[in-house]
């Protein structure tokens, strides 16, 4: 495998560890910043796009401009639509504290196993609230607690 | 009394044992996680990055999938761009966005503990 072949599989190796393409939407419409944080890098970066009337794909975004693997010709068109974070990206832009009523509340996640033995993941404020979403995927789950937190005024976006 | 020819030769080889030890510990940490999570043996592991190799995986999801089915795994934001990961009462600093094999060697010493004794 070439350098080039290599670099290309780099995408859809993620695939699955950033969010869904419905919670990128959700992210986007709560104010979910759209940039990718310094310290996170290129290789952190993922949007879903759209050529044409194609169905949106997960690209890789690097500084530079896209790498991705796909099929597109250079003279199509990629329209940018959703940041697509992986979870330890939103993990790192939840609050880590909650101050209410004089109590702290700490983030905290939670592996879960279902009634089926299926592993799950829970991204709570334990005893804050009684929000909680169970999803299969992490940066799901991460998503659904900082749209919770966005719709109730209790996060602002960092830089 | 050494001289201090014999301490830097000690130190050197000491520190070429931890080395090693510490080696040992993140290969023996990687295969648990890779028995935990199939997939990633089945994709790239490293990718090309602003000019070198990178690992992204295994993250911190990865990693807690790994973890003993029963214990008490969780992990608690204790400081901005850190996750604290504890389990039993015990806890260590997981840097976020980081991949294991850039995780501290607390780090790794910890996860083996756990994984594998």
């Amino acid at each position: 495998m070439t350098d080039q072949e290599k670099s290309a599989a780099g995408p859809s190796s993620q695939a699955g560890i950033t969010v869904s393409l419905e919670w990128a939407k959700k992210l986007k419409e709560s104010g979910y910043p759209q940039d990718v944080p310094e310290e996170f890098g290129d290789e952190q970066s993922r949007w879903w796009c759209q050529y044409d009337d194609d169905e949106p794909t997960l690209l890789w975004l690097q500084s530079d401009g896209f790498n991705d693997n796909d099929t597109h010709g250079e003279d199509e068109e990629c329209k940018v639509l959703y940041k697509s974070p992986f979870a330890e990206e939103i993990l790192r832009r939840l609050p880590w504290k909650i101050q209410n009523d004089g109590n702290a509340f700490f983030l905290r996640v939670e592996p879960y196993n279902d009634s089926l033995d299926v592993l799950s993941w829970r991204v709570v404020y334990p005893n804050l609230h009684s929000f909680t979403n169970i999803d299969k995927s992490l940066a799901n789950a991460a998503a659904a607690m900082w749209c919770y937190l966005k719709e109730n005024d209790l996060i602002s976006p960092k830089p | 009394m050494p001289n201090l020819t014999d301490l830097t030769t000690a130190d050197s080889t000491e520190k070429m044992i931890d080395e090693a030890t510490e080696k040992e510990m993140y290969d023996a940490v990687l295969r648990k996680i890779f028995e935990a999570v199939p997939e990633l043996s089945d994709i790239e592991k490293e990718v090309f990055i602003s000019g070198k190799w990178r690992r992204l995986r295994p993250n911190l999801e990865d990693v807690l999938r790994a973890l003993p089915i029963g214990a008490m795994a969780w992990c608690k934001a204790r400081d901005e761009g850190h996750f604290f990961g504890i389990v039993d009462g015990k806890s260590v600093f997981w840097h976020l966005g980081k991949p294991l094999s850039e995780q501290s060697t607390e780090c790794i010493e910890f996860l083996h503990t756990l994984l594998c004794k």
